[in-house]
């Protein structure tokens, strides 16, 4: 029996005023892989992941999400990541647990704690104290704390320093559950492409390339950096 | 809806209590300071009053504005609830942040009243005789006109804070209507002024429809009371239309960027 769960992009464009974001893109993204979602800025993807947890509505083509509409079922069956930090500024690390305990069936407090443990975070601490590594930090160990269907990170390793990027990555593989997709937007590829199991490259709003990793390194004989570098020389 | 409302308001108190705890204390120890001193204090109560009440206003949009189109936007529209529920729970813990406002200044200005009384050696007793002789009064004024008791001190005081309230709150979900219309790609620049004309502009189309439907209409025989449900029908009618306009729009136009 076939279970997976899937995202699906039919046909989807758009665009803000007259710059065109996303054109008519066509993927599927099926629970059992982490995918890299890579492009250079202004590619796309924050555009493909707003669409995907719900954050923009006005767009043509169709976006399904386990075969409906972005809508509160999806949100409840994705945790996400934005790419900045999203929570007031008075709360405390622990009112932000206890606000995703309020609200998501799924959020392991627990596990939740041991993360922020390792990452060396201290539940007392006010947001508005933390550096943005700091924040980045504890959104990533509340998202990685629920046992969702699809884990959407975006640029998780964006504001991080390079020697924490190995514990974040060992982080989000060791809570990543099997049954779940992993959508990883970045474009610091060397460092997370040993995780991938599959790549969408997007330029200029449109999939120029979905490969699985393997098949593309034994094709191009190149990294998915290398191949990354080629694709997009400027 | 309880989860989001108990996260709305455990955002929003710390804005106000601090205010709401200087104000009391202003307004118990206000009667005891010198002659001169209450000079200052009395007129410095009434600025704050009028204050408070404009602040938490403005309080209330621009958190509900930060709330929905910022980056604080990313987590209110990514729990798992309908567009529809979220809105609600703000309009909810608006109307409420509203009525407490309200209640701390009377509140205020009662304890004030009581206490310069009480120093002053009048008693509670003699205080609420003073009422009653003012009721007497407007009763005596009315029947000199020839009216029967059309209205009381009490229905006059009571009917003009609901009336503040009621309005207060249809202006509040207009405005969520509007900032949710000006924050869609439907209007892509000059956001504020587009939405200050549209503030106007429906509420003009809403007193032209909306005041002479059903201004004529008497349910109850306190003409105070009287226009005080009428126009919380009103109210409720123009809140209902808001809140699905926004509803509608949500669900089909929101970007949040």
């Amino acid at each position: 029996m076939n279970d997976k769960k899937c995202i699906e992009f039919e046909n989807v464009s758009k665009s803000y005023g007259s710059k065109q974001a996303l054109s008519n893109v066509n993927v599927k993204l099926e629970t059992g892989k982490i995918i890299g979602l890579l492009g250079p800025n202004g590619s796309g993807k924050t555009t493909m992941i707003k669409i995907i947890n719900g954050l923009l509505r006005s767009y043509q083509g169709t976006c399904l999400i386990d075969g409906q509409l972005p809508n509160e079922v999806s949100k409840s069956m994705i945790s996400y990541l934005p790419d900045e930090p999203y929570f007031q500024e008075w709360m405390k690390i622990k009112d932000a647990l206890n606000l995703f305990r309020d609200h998501y069936q799924d959020f392991d407090w627990a596990l939740c704690m041991t993360l922020l443990d390792r990452l060396g975070l201290d539940p007392n601490l006010k947001i508005k104290s933390c550096s943005k590594g700091m924040k980045e930090k504890f959104q990533l160990a509340l998202v990685m704390s629920r046992k969702a269907q699809f884990y959407i990170l975006d640029e998780p390793l964006g504001g991080v320093d390079p020697a924490a990027r190995e514990l974040i990555l060992d982080i989000i593989l060791k809570n990543y559950n099997e049954n779940s997709c992993l959508l990883i937007s970045t474009h610091l590829i060397s460092d997370i492409e040993k995780i991938f199991d599959e790549i969408i490259f997007l330029k200029n709003g449109e999939v120029v390339l979905q490969k699985n990793c393997e098949e593309l390194r034994n094709e191009t004989g190149k990294s998915v950096d290398e191949t990354f570098r080629e694709v997009f020389k400027c | 809806m309880l989860k989001l409302l108990k996260f709305e308001l455990l955002g929003n108190y710390r804005s106000y209590f601090h205010t709401y705890l200087f104000y009391l204390l202003f307004c118990i120890i206000a009667p005891f300071a010198s002659n001169a001193l209450q000079n200052i204090f009395i007129p410095v109560l009434g600025i704050s009053s009028v204050a408070i009440m404009i602040s938490v206003f403005i309080n209330i949009i621009v958190n509900f504005c930060k709330s929905m189109f910022t980056k604080e936007g990313y987590l209110s529209h990514t729990l798992p609830y309908k567009g529809s529920v979220l809105l609600a729970s703000k309009f909810l813990s608006a109307i409420l942040w509203l009525c407490i406002t309200i209640l701390v200044l009377i509140g205020g200005i009662l304890i004030l009243s009581l206490l310069v009384t009480l120093r002053s050696g009048i008693s509670v007793k003699e205080l609420y005789s003073g009422l009653e002789m003012a009721n007497a009064f407007i009763r005596y004024e009315m029947a000199l006109e020839g009216f029967h008791e059309i209205f009381t001190l009490k229905s006059m005081i009571s009917s003009g804070l609901i009336l503040s309230l009621e309005s207060l709150i249809s202006c509040y979900m207009l405005i969520f209507m509007i900032a949710i219309l000006v924050n869609t790609p439907i209007i892509r620049s000059y956001k504020t002024p587009i939405g200050i004309v549209l503030f106007f502009l429906i509420t003009m189309i809403f007193d032209r429809i909306g005041i002479p439907a059903i201004e004529n209409i008497r349910l109850v025989e306190d003409v105070m009371y009287n226009a005080a449900l009428i126009h919380g029908i009103q109210s409720f009618i123009q809140c209902l239309i808001c809140y699905l306009v926004s509803v509608f729009v949500m669900n089909r136009y929101l970007e949040i960027n």
